[in-house]
């Protein structure tokens, strides 16, 4: 009985937040977001209930689950692993290499300890750790701590400067606008 | 107080005697024990074809029979080569070599051509050059190409010849022998064509257009462009992003947005598709490229879950390999996938004993330790039967 309670509170909690989701969130994003035409699966692949077992590899367990985006490139999350995936050169315009690599094969280091890169190229490292006290004691750019920006385990990622979703409405699907240098300022002091 | 320090004055003459010495040092070193660092930067992303051997891995794993065994990553050495000086390149033109290559750093797209292996690495913005019998790694200098090029996808033909895709200038170029363009594939000035990825039959080259989402078609030999392919209805591709040939002709698109791999015949009928999207075996997440081998098995690589699946046709799932895991037969978000049988005789020697091979596969992985994966399509004979030779 509690069991039958408790999926149903599930189901209803589930739905409610499905339904929020897609309030919130553009399900097909609109034209100027380079996102356009793209729909929720580009990005969020379904946990397949069923799936074929393979004929050469016979079996009576159950058929995996394969991990998504699971492998180490860095320090990247997997959101950041994510957006690689298309982000490429060829499906999608790629994020400045190979100086974005050469910091985030920089593990566990902060941009204070890799350097500054010579070349940004418009863009930003990724995977390096906001550590602001370290920071300004190496007399790197000033950093304050950051709360509007996500940083996930400490790190920028891609997410720290992009909403994927373009909910913002900010230009380049920016998490905050960077007219008169607004989002670097978010981070940076000068 | 502080601590007074005096510098020791050394004769200019002894300073550059030490340094002299030193280098006559190293050469003599170099001499006696067959050193060739002064002429060979040893190379560093990709392992030297001197490795220790490393224990092949069979998919799939026991008790099933084994139909894939990875041999571990294409293995290289670069080449030491000066750049092109300024006088050089406005000669030749050339732009792009034959610099040092000493790491692959995110090769999107391979194929194979008169026994060396070209890769595309979107990382170098390069189109690098592997020997897989001697190891030799070298970029490839295109003649007349200018400093905007891009490449991101290569096939080959029949002939010998190289098609290389520009997404970002917009344009295909055919390379011959010599690594002279032949001639360059473009939609008309107004239409939006940023190709991603090729292959070439007999009589057409089927390109994937980004900007168009669809694949476009020319006519390989004089560049004239026919049309769209398979540009309506309902087996339309939302968003291909790979496209590969059968040996009858049928066209194997990747449509990413659907996760779906659809077949179509040389008309552009649909015959069947495979896949469909998930996380299981049989589903696609992120398809990204499709190869076909010469027995027909289609071959679907996926960026989000590191895996490379087998199908026959008409879609039914065989086996699958790859995966994450940290051995030589993984993966890191693969992108292109091809079959070859013209280096199987190359890499017999490098297969474990028993394994008979009928063709190879390569597997470019955008990042990783192994970024072109190896492997070999066969199998292991039953228990009692001798092995035959390929």
């Amino acid at each position: 009985m509690y069991e039958l309670i408790a999926l149903a509170l599930n189901a209803v909690l589930f739905l409610g937040m499905l339904y929020g989701s897609v309030q919130d969130h553009p399900v097909v994003f609109a034209a100027g977001t380079g996102h356009e035409g793209l729909a929720c699966t580009t990005c969020h692949h379904p946990h397949a209930p069923l799936g074929s077992r393979p004929e050469w590899q016979p079996g009576t367990e159950e058929l995996p689950h394969f991990p998504y985006y699971d492998y180490q490139v860095g320090m990247l999350d997997d959101g950041s692993r994510l957006c690689l995936s298309c982000h490429d050169g060829a499906i999608a315009p790629a994020i400045s290499m190979p100086e974005h690599m050469q910091i985030t094969s920089q593990i566990g280091r902060s941009v204070s300890e890799v350097g500054r890169p010579k070349y940004l190229m418009g863009s930003h490292p990724v995977g390096v750790r906001y550590d602001a006290r370290k920071a300004a004691l190496v007399r790197q750019p000033g950093l304050r701590a950051g709360v509007e920006i996500p940083l996930p385990d400490g790190r920028i990622q891609c997410v720290s400067c992009h909403d994927p979703h373009g909910t913002t409405g900010h230009e380049n699907l920016l998490v905050v606008s960077n007219r008169r240098s607004e989002l670097c300022l978010t981070c940076h002091q000068l | 107080m502080p601590v007074r320090t005096r510098r020791i004055a050394v004769p200019r003459a002894v300073r550059w005697g030490t340094f002299a010495s030193m280098i006559g040092a190293c050469a003599a070193c170099a001499a006696l024990v067959g050193c060739r660092a002064a002429a060979v930067r040893p190379e560093g992303g990709v392992a030297s074809t001197q490795a220790a051997a490393v224990a092949p891995v069979f998919y799939p794993g026991p008790p099933a029979r084994a139909h894939i065994v990875a041999i571990g990553p294409l293995t290289g050495h670069a080449l030491a080569a000066k750049p092109p000086g300024k006088l050089r390149r406005a000669v030749t033109g050339e732009t792009t070599g034959p610099a040092l290559v000493s790491e692959l750093l995110r090769p999107l797209s391979l194929t194979v051509r008169a026994g060396q292996i070209l890769v595309v690495d979107v990382g170098r913005n390069a189109i690098v050059q592997i020997d897989p019998g001697t190891g030799e790694i070298r970029s490839v200098a295109l003649k007349g190409m200018g400093e905007f090029f891009r490449p991101v996808a290569i096939a080959t033909d029949g002939q010998g010849d190289l098609y290389v895709a520009d997404a970002q200038a917009g344009r295909v170029i055919a390379v011959g022998s010599g690594n002279t363009v032949l001639r360059t594939y473009r939609l008309g000035d107004s239409a939006p064509f940023a190709p991603i990825d090729l292959a070439v039959s007999a009589e057409r080259l089927y390109v994937v257009n980004r900007a168009g989402r669809r694949v476009e078609i020319f006519e390989r030999d004089s560049g004239r462009y026919v049309g769209p392919f398979a540009n309506s209805g309902p087996g339309r591709s939302a968003f291909p992003v790979g496209v590969a040939l059968d040996g009858e002709g049928n066209v194997y698109v990747v449509d990413m947005a659907a996760s779906r791999v659809r077949v179509y015949d040389p008309g552009g009928v649909l015959l069947r598709q495979i896949g469909a999207p998930g996380d299981r075996p049989g589903l696609l997440a992120q398809p990204r490229s499709v190869a076909v081998g010469p027995d027909g098995i289609t071959y679907v690589s996926d960026a989000a879950t590191q895996i490379v699946q087998m199908f026959r046709p008409p879609a039914s799932l065989l086996m699958y390999f790859g995966g994450t895991g940290g051995t030589i037969g993984s993966m890191t978000m693969p992108a292109k996938v091809i079959t070859d049988r013209t280096l199987l005789q190359t890499f017999a020697s490098r297969l474990p004993a028993g394994f008979v091979p009928q063709y190879m596969i390569f597997v470019a992985n955008q990042f990783g330790p192994g970024r072109i994966g190896v492997y070999a399509f066969g199998q292991v004979p039953p228990a009692g039967e001798e092995p035959t030779a390929p």
